[in-house]
């Protein structure tokens, strides 16, 4: 035995359903398995993503696992994600996965959830939110703080327009200010980055978890005013960490942060973990 | 199994690699266009260099080669068809490998079959018999005696004693190739170990203290030290320790051909590297110190941590191959406490 | 007297004690080896050295440092690069202070055997080629000396090795690279080592559009080298550096060899040569030779 042709490497092909323009940059695609059936996964996980003759590409898996197929929102940033943007239904693209950990989703049940987005960084939540949604009576208030350098950059806008309309979900979007205190005119939301939202609003630590992803000096600067300044403790914090990743199988060795495969041990992880990490980021 | 010990003959080792050839797809070290030492295929024994010399190159690519086809793909019409390379069936022998290259397929195999199982690397790596050659002197920047990296999982040593060779036979591979050659080995009946021992201690591989394995103390607490940025800036940044080394096993995957036709691969990849992190929007690690350091700290710190042992046998490829001689050993001591003096006594403010 | 090795410590010592530098690159010995480090005013100056394996162009350290005060030591090899350095505007010379010193003519690390006697006497059949070639060997622009000044022999004509790959028919000489191409395993260090490669995102780690294949096979790796060399083409200074870096021992730096004949010999132009050297692609003179375009 050498070289086995099913090896965990060779993906699977799927089709490309429907393509979603979200911003001027990002796309969702959603992708459906004729092959076979779509494999299980859980909010949080991720797969390696490619088109032949273009590459790969790692893609949280950006839909609740109750609905068909799967989605993937794709920021327009390098080589195979413009290739992606360049799809149009029906087109097939390779999958790899599902891969990495995944939210604790059971231990947030009965719990107050406050999700907070940053830019594309909503994708990674939007499963989860939606898988709590379809389940609201598990849990107890949840709210969602999504914030973007400007409007146009907000993702899944529509479903942003179906939560502002739903009680049962709170909803803070934010705009980054230009001139600190100025608002935008006509924007809807608030100007502001998101500490300062926390530190108005004040949503206490009690038997809340936090839920954030985004650029990582955001998540760093939300979970720095959760802890010092709203008394949360660095258990209540969950995040999603995006690395530069090839295998997704924790081998390649890429997305390594000290002894912590990101694909393996991750992408989803404490706050607890993080600050346990080497401080390399 | 425990180990068996024999006598083979210094003229019959010819003969070996001879027969070998007829059962086995033989890698023996040999000279390149160059006169460099590499591991190759030589076609007689003429050609083989069996000495315990290391070449440039360790012997990894052997289990992993530095560019090898992940998937073949083809679109025809609607359709596309993709597969992976079709199994070939071969047992290599890697003939009068250095230990520090044969022991280091035990390290790096923790990473391959951990969790997922690395087809490739682990089908070529389960084909592979370890014919290992020990040194008969300590060479330029090795280091291997301040490593105590375990050998027992490379399936022959001969030991180069006074007159022919004593080979300690430690797995059931090795076994296999004795049985098959036995005419050539004779029994040997006095005491192999202290052999070994006395052989080693005059080579000078037997193992000193302090080992670097005790560094790793001192290095979890030297991630933020200031001088990782004056000491490791002389990095450039090239492949060159992370190709040679028998241990780095990182690597990068890319498609190669058409929309049409082509391929999905793997090449080697180096963390020392600029590209190796970089994100669109995000490098973490910004500054040539911090890939290094991300080098060193993953073989004595990090590696050990998760899979036990250290992810280097001191074979020193990359000081003695390294454009600005940057000494890995040197390093850990430094950062790792067991020395106070910098390499080149470069120090950054207090 | 002083060995140069004394005085070069003195003198680092002055530069720090002056508060005219906040770094010194120069090279250290220890381990056995003689490397490039980077000291800084706490750092120990006792290691430092100037030998005949103080083979690093420390210009290649340069951009590292940007915006600091920087002692250099510098020889012709790093001369020529602040030359050419300077004229593409890469180089803030009022932060540099050059450390000048005699060059005794580097050692071919591949013509070293081991225990190799007194390295101060070995003659020029040890020498890198490049040496031979030496324009002056007492560093120009020196803002500080150290060691005694020496005298520089006639420069070399001609690239031994360039010339003996050029009699090779045209299959040879295919048959020959492709050899060479079959080694290179793509390390870069090449490039990396060349204090004239700068370039913050080099062609090959480009993927939009993706210039060059990853697969380390010949063809890719002369395509790499090809690139690489015309990149350099009027502005290599044969400081040899891409050859002895090279872990296979590919002599990398025929290829740019074959361009800087080709700019002496159709516009007598040496790269970096003088301060006021102005680099040759940037350059147009009204009686430059045109009969190659038609």
């Amino acid at each position: 035995m050498v070289n086995n042709p099913e090896h965990l490497y060779v993906p699977r092909l799927v089709r490309v359903a429907a393509v979603v323009d979200e911003t001027p940059t990002t796309k969702t695609f959603q992708l459906a398995f004729e092959d076979g059936p779509r494999p299980d996964f859980k909010c949080g996980q991720f797969g390696e993503f490619g088109i032949y003759g273009v590459g790969e590409a790692t893609f949280c898996l950006a839909s609740p696992p109750s609905r068909d197929g799967l989605d993937i929102t794709v920021k327009d940033v390098g080589k195979v994600t413009r290739a992606f943007h360049n799809l149009n239904e029906g087109d097939l693209v390779t999958f790899r996965g599902p891969y990495g950990n995944w939210f604790p989703y059971d231990g947030f049940k009965g719990k107050k959830l406050l999700f907070i987005g940053g830019g594309i960084g909503q994708a990674p939540l939007r499963g989860l939110l939606w898988a709590c949604l379809e389940n609201r009576n598990d849990f107890d208030e949840v709210d969602l703080i999504y914030a973007t350098r400007e409007e146009c950059e907000l993702v899944y806008e529509r479903e942003l327009v179906e939560f502002e309309g739903r009680d049962d979900i709170g909803v803070t979007l934010a705009l980054d200010p230009v001139c600190p205190g100025e608002p935008i005119p006509g924007w809807r939301g608030r100007t502001s980055f998101v500490p300062p939202i926390l530190e108005e609003d004040r949503p206490s630590p009690e038997n809340r978890v936090v839920i954030t992803c985004g650029p990582p000096i955001m998540i760093k600067l939300v979970a720095n005013s959760l802890l010092e300044k709203l008394g949360y403790a660095p258990g209540q914090i969950w995040t999603t960490l995006e690395m530069r990743m090839k295998c997704g199988l924790g081998k390649c060795g890429r997305c390594n942060i000290g002894s912590t495969y990101v694909c393996k041990d991750g992408p989803v992880f404490n706050y607890e973990q993080i600050l346990s990490f080497p401080q390399e980021f | 199994m425990a180990a068996e010990y024999y006598r083979l003959n210094k003229d019959k080792v010819g003969e070996l690699f001879e027969r070998a050839r007829a059962d086995y797809d033989v890698v023996a070290k040999t000279r390149d266009a160059n006169g460099n030492l590499v591991y190759g295929r030589p076609a007689t024994f003429d050609d083989v260099a069996f000495v315990d010399e290391q070449p440039p190159m360790s012997a990894k690519a052997f289990a992993l080669p530095q560019t090898e086809t992940l998937v073949r793909y083809e679109r025809e019409d609607e359709k596309i068809r993709a597969e992976g390379p079709e199994a070939e069936a071969r047992d290599v022998l890697l003939f009068g490998v250095n230990i520090c290259d044969a022991a280091a397929f035990d390290i790096i195999d923790h990473v391959f079959k951990w969790d997922y199982l690395d087809d490739p690397y682990l089908g070529r790596r389960a084909d592979a018999t370890l014919f290992a050659l020990a040194c008969a002197a300590v060479q330029q920047d090795c280091f291997c005696d301040r490593i105590s990296y375990a050998e027992d999982g490379v399936d022959t040593v001969a030991y180069p004693l006074e007159g022919y060779y004593l080979v300690k036979v430690q797995t059931e591979k090795g076994r296999k190739l004795v049985e098959r050659y036995h005419d050539l080995f004779d029994a040997e009946d006095g005491d192999a170990e202290a052999a070994i021992n006395t052989f080693r201690e005059k080579a000078g591989t037997a193992k000193k203290e302090p080992l670097l394995e005790s560094a790793r103390a001192g290095l979890e607490k030297a991630f933020e030290h200031a001088d990782w940025e004056i000491l490791a800036s002389t990095c450039i940044g090239c492949g060159i320790c992370t190709y040679t080394c028998p241990t780095c096993h990182c690597f990068d995957i890319q498609d190669e051909g058409s929309a049409i036709a082509g391929r999905r691969l793997r090449t080697w990849d180096h963390c020392t590297g600029r590209t190796f992190t970089a994100m669109p929007a995000h490098q973490p690690r910004d500054r040539q110190y911090k890939r290094y350091r991300q080098r060193l700290l993953h073989k004595f710190w990090y590696y050990p941590e998760r899979f036990g042992p250290l992810l280097c046998t001191g074979c020193g490829r990359c000081i003695t191959y390294c454009p600005v001689k940057i000494n890995i050993k040197e390093l850990v001591e430094y950062f790792g406490g067991l020395k106070d003096t910098p390499p080149g006594g470069a120090r950054h403010g207090k | 007297m002083a060995t140069i090795r004394e005085e070069l410590q003195a003198a680092v010592k002055k530069l720090f004690d002056d508060d005219k530098i906040d770094y010194f690159v120069g090279y250290a010995e220890d381990y056995g080896h003689t490397f490039p480090a980077i000291l800084t005013k706490d750092s120990d100056p006792s290691r430092l050295t100037f030998d005949r394996k103080s083979y690093d162009n420390l210009a290649n350290f340069l951009p590292e440092l940007r915006g600091s005060r920087v002692g250099l030591i510098c020889k012709q090899c790093e001369v020529r690069t602040l030359n050419v350095l300077a004229a593409e505007e890469q180089v803030e010379r009022d932060k540099l202070v050059v450390v000048g010193v005699p060059c005794p003519a580097m050692l071919d690390p591949r013509k070293l055997t081991e225990g190799a006697a007194d390295l101060d006497s070995l003659d020029e059949s040890y020498w890198q080629e490049k040496c031979r070639r030496c324009l002056e060997r007492n560093t120009p622009l020196a803002d500080v000396f150290v060691g005694e000044r020496v005298s520089t022999p006639t420069p070399a004509e001609g690239w031994p090795l360039l010339e003996e790959v050029e009699k090779m028919s045209a299959e040879e000489r295919l048959a020959w690279w492709r050899r060479q191409m079959s080694l290179c395993i793509r390390c870069y260090a090449c490039r990396l080592a060349c204090p004239l490669c700068y370039c913050h995102q080099c062609f090959v780690e480009d993927n939009k559009p993706q210039w060059i294949d990853k697969s380390v096979a010949p063809e890719n790796n002369l395509h790499y080298h090809i690139i690489r060399a015309v990149h350099l083409a009027g502005r290599c200074i044969e400081c040899q550096e891409c050859s002895r870096v090279c872990p296979v021992g590919i002599p990398v730096d025929v290829l740019n060899n074959v361009l800087s004949r080709d700019f002496a010999e159709r516009f007598g132009y040496v790269s970096g040569e003088t301060a006021e050297t102005q680099p040759a692609l940037t350059r147009y003179e009204r009686d430059d030779k045109e009969d190659f375009i038609l």
